[in-house]
């Protein structure tokens, strides 16, 4: 049994608050992924040698690929890696720290840690940063069914569209233009981390709701997934018997690992994703706090 | 429908009459069949045994017309099924609603894009998915709307019959053993489909692992509707059981349209598509097929042929229905628009006196005709090169809006003005309506929708100007604001303002031009063929966003034809122009279009100064009827 830690080498400094922090556990072996169309990026380069610091007494450290558009690269580096390391993953711990992690990336690798290989002990870390960029990206563009979640449409059901919302606008009201359902929830956090966080958030749904007429608002906790979870299940299930339910993770990550355990419980319900047009330079600044949860 | 659903319909229109429901998802076959207008459609050569495509904008009516080909809704049609089948041309639509189904999902892309898996093999696999599919939403028709046509003594024979043409690889040999109905079939059919999806959902969540392979266990078919394939039987065999052995299945592809991330997959369920096409079996299979304009590009089947038109198929296009022949759309919209008003139960009845023209704007018309006739009397004999009618209907409108209108003022009141202000697309009808009505209610809360007598002006004036103003600010002036400086996606969004605000004030300028022969152009052409690449990305964003629709027209030499792009009618209020008519066209080369782009100023600096130098020969030609 090894106890393994997963990160995601990314843009924003917030991915070393795992390392500041004293924990109850050691780990023994640490997967880093990176996305590949970010590999070379200056930052993502700085990164890579700050956490290299900041593990240089570890024993195992394994860099692996993902892809921020192909969400089949990080399934085919993680069984890759469970192979030739002869994993026995069910009975391993995972510490997972989601901060650094794309959403799709995100809810693919945990079905697979979950679904396919039946992981039971599997710890989430997310670290708050000192300051969100709320211009974080801009524009929309494609549409992707993210793998694994929903199977088959009912061909009689009206569709409905869940879109977990925080400050973009682009992506929502893309996928509502490709989908045409004849109804929409909006999901939006109940708690602000912040109050420019709040401000950008408010418009945003007021843009939203100008070119989507009739919504319904629904609101969850920003920072609780297993709330989260349970308050998406009620939307699912309140609905899965007259609609094909299609819904979209576009706010806190922590929302997104939320939306997964709702998923899981209600496996028609259809991820989808729009990518920005562009990122913007910074993503967050600082570390203010870690948050631990036990999935 | 269940009865809450109708009290919900029912509700919901009577609060406001022109509420839009989507027809593939909200409308049951009555409800379907009411608000249906069959008259001033293209109905009847969408009914004729030749495949179809039917191009049309988003909200231009393509889901309802297929829609309305259902059974059951030709049944409500005909007063009953029987009376539906025993007509000469009668059919079985079976309505399969492209971007409901799950045709668009990630594991397909990946794997038609999977170089460890033969393309062929992959093609193959995903074929069979959309060809289950097909089958599924048939059988799915028959048990829902046919279901009392079924000859039940045939059923196990002609389920059986199915069973064997499809299970080539006798996959189920020995495993059936309940009875053999529509009902197993379906479950069967539903078998095969979760066999693609979980050998390709365990093939692809294993990548990474060494012999890693797609491990297929279910049958194979084709869209071979001939002799012999698995099609040609399942068809047959459902006419045989329904007791209809003339009478094809029309197959209606609804929205196939591409999607930015999934087109690959798109285009070659296009091509799966044509292969039925191509395959000229009218009489046992007739395809019709719904798409937007400019995103249905696949021109072959799945074995390169080419598809032609007029030999293969025939095309109907929607938008260009209004730009044909205005008198249809202008009537189809009025029985439409008094079709929900009886629906809904109000006390006016006519749409005509419900949005009633500004009659300050009709007299000031009258007034600009009076001008128009007497400018005709003043006109020396030689240049009385046409009636003194058509003088007047060429000229007066623009007169209206040269003298008789102040600066401020709009001449958009009325039914007439709204019709043309739609452009084509009924839902852009309705949706003005709909918010005049709740502009209406918010204003005069004591008054209930049933009451509504008539729209004030001020209303309809701020409805359309809101409805004209806010097409150009949510398509494209808010996401350039919420792009990224210098980024491709926000400079082609600034390069279609450019092109839309250059071209908009252009015909303004024109339209204020009281020496211009053709003052009422909203539309332009271009001089050369072959075009810049960034022109055409700007041209073919701004079709595909409806904020021009394409014609073409005949040229000068008489052979080739040539495009011509007018301005979608819903920015005439923002740029003040008229609705009512658009003659002729400007014709524009392609390096004053591109100043256009880069800098409308210069552009419309240009246009101001040919303005005044007189207008070019080609521009006069007259391209439609008033």
């Amino acid at each position: 049994m090894s106890n393994i830690f997963i990160s995601m080498i990314g843009f924003e400094e917030r991915g070393l608050g795992f390392f500041k922090e004293t924990w109850d556990f050691k780990v023994d072996d640490y997967i880093l992924f990176v996305n590949q169309e970010f590999e070379t990026d200056e930052r993502v380069v700085n990164f890579r040698e700050a956490i290299k610091r900041e593990l240089h007494q570890a024993k195992r450290i394994q860099f692996l690929r993902a892809s921020y558009y192909d969400p089949f690269e990080i399934v085919r580096s993680f069984n890759q890696y469970v192979f030739n390391n002869k994993l026995d993953v069910k009975a391993s711990k995972f510490f997972w720290d989601i901060s650094n992690f794309n959403r799709q990336n995100l809810l693919v690798l945990m079905w697979l840690l979950r679904r396919k290989y039946s992981v039971e002990s599997l710890d989430i870390f997310y670290t708050i940063p000192e300051k969100y960029n709320p211009e974080i990206s801009k524009g929309a563009k494609g549409f992707s069914t993210t793998p694994f979640f929903g199977r088959s449409f009912s061909k009689k059901k009206e569709k409905l569209l869940v879109l977990l919302v925080g400050y973009e606008i682009d992506r929502p009201l893309y996928l509502f233009k490709v989908i045409e359902p004849s109804k929409v929830i909006l999901v939006v956090g109940e708690e602000p981390t912040d109050e420019s966080f709040l401000d950008a958030n408010k418009r945003a749904l007021k843009e939203i709701n100008e070119s989507i007429h009739g919504t319904e608002l629904r609101k969850v906790p920003a920072d609780d997934p297993h709330k989260a979870g349970e308050i998406l299940g009620t939307i699912f299930r309140e609905n899965v018997h007259d609609y094909n339910i299609i819904t979209s993770p576009l706010n806190t990550k922590l929302q997104t690992v939320g939306l997964y355990l709702a998923c899981e419980k209600n496996p028609n319900v259809r991820v989808v994703y729009s990518f920005p047009d562009k990122f913007s330079g910074w993503l967050s600044k600082g570390i203010k706090d870690v948050k631990r949860f036990k999935l | 429908m269940s009865i809450d659903t109708q009290k919900k319909f029912e509700a919901k229109i009577r609060e406001n009459a022109f509420q839009h429901f989507y027809p593939d998802q909200q409308l049951s076959p009555k409800n379907l069949v009411l608000l249906f207008v069959k008259e001033y459609t293209e109905y009847n050569a969408l009914t004729s045994f030749t495949h179809t495509f039917v191009f049309g904008s988003r909200g231009s009516g393509k889901t309802m017309l297929f829609k309305f080909l259902e059974p059951e809704c030709q049944a409500m049609k005909c007063g009953s099924m029987e009376a539906f089948f025993n007509q000469p041309d009668s059919f079985i639509g079976v309505y399969i609603g492209y971007n409901t189904g799950d045709y668009t999902k990630t594991e397909f892309c990946k794997l038609l894009s999977d170089k460890e898996v033969p393309l062929d093999f992959s093609k193959k696999i995903i074929m069979h998915y959309f060809i289950m599919d097909i089958a599924d939403w048939t059988i799915n028709t028959v048990l829902e709307q046919l279901n009392e046509r079924i000859i039940s003594i045939k059923e196990e024979e002609v389920v059986s019959k199915i069973i064997s043409a499809l299970d080539r690889r006798k996959v189920y040999d020995g495993v059936l053993k309940s009875k053999l109905d529509l009902k197993a079939l379906k479950s069967l059919i539903e078998k095969e489909r979760n066999k693609v999806l979980s050998s390709i959902e365990d093939y692809e969540n294993s990548y990474g692992i060494p012999g890693n392979r797609l491990n297929y266990t279910g049958n194979f078919t084709d869209p071979s509707c001939q002799k012999g394939g698995f099609l040609h039987t399942f068809f047959g065999e459902l006419r045989n059981l329904l007791g209809v052995a003339d009478i094809p299945f029309f197959l209606l592809f609804d929205e196939v349209t591409k999607i930015e991330g999934v087109e690959t997959l798109i285009e070659f369920h296009q091509q799966i598509i044509n292969t039925f096409i191509s395959q000229r079996v009218q009489n046992l299979v007739c395809v019709k097929v719904s798409a937007c304009c400019e995103s249905y590009n696949a021109d072959v089947d799945i074995n390169g042929r080419a598809i032609e038109e007029i030999h293969d198929y025939y095309v109907i296009n929607l938008d260009s229905l209004y730009t044909n022949n205005k008198e249809n759309y202008y009537q189809r919209i009025k029985k439409i628009a008094n079709r929900r008003l009886e629906i809904a139960q109000w006390k006016v009845s006519d749409i005509e006196k419900f949005l009633l023209e500004n009659p300050t704007e009709v007299q000031k018309m009258n007034e600009a005709i009076e001008y128009t006739a007497e400018e005709y009397d003043a006109l020396p004999e030689d240049l009385k090169i046409e009636s003194k009618q058509n003088y007047i209907n060429k000229y007066a409108r623009a007169r209206f809006f040269q003298k008789y209108l102040k600066k401020t003022e709009f001449g958009y009141t009325g039914f007439d003005n709204l019709v043309h202000f739609s452009s084509g697309i009924t839902r852009t009808f309705l949706d003005v309506c709909f918010y005049m009505v709740n502009e209406y209610k918010q204003k005069f809360p004591n008054i209930s929708a049933e009451d509504i007598k008539f729209i004030p002006f001020e209303i309809q004036k701020n409805a359309v100007e809101s409805y004209s103003n806010s097409f150009i600010d949510t398509e494209i002036l808010k996401p350039i604001r919420r792009r990224v400086t210098g980024s491709e996606e926000r400079t082609l969004l600034e390069e279609l303002f450019n092109l839309i605000d250059a071209i908009g004030q252009a015909f303004k300028i024109r339209l204020d031009n009281e020496n211009s022969r053709y003052p009422r152009i909203i539309s332009f052409s271009i001089k050369e063929t072959l075009r810049e690449p960034r022109l055409e990305r700007v041209l073919q964003k701004a079709l595909r966003e409806c904020f021009f629709h394409k014609k073409w027209y005949r040229g000068k030499s008489g052979y080739e034809m040539l495009e011509c792009f007018i301005l979608n009618k819903r920015l005439c209020p923002r740029y003040k122009l008229d609705l009512s008519g658009f003659q002729g066209r400007i014709e524009l080369s392609q390096e004053h279009l591109l100043l256009a782009l880069n800098d409308p100023k210069k552009f419309i600096s240009w246009f101001q100064t040919r303005e005044k130098t007189g207008e070019k020969e080609e521009e006069q030609l007259l391209l439609f009827d008033m």
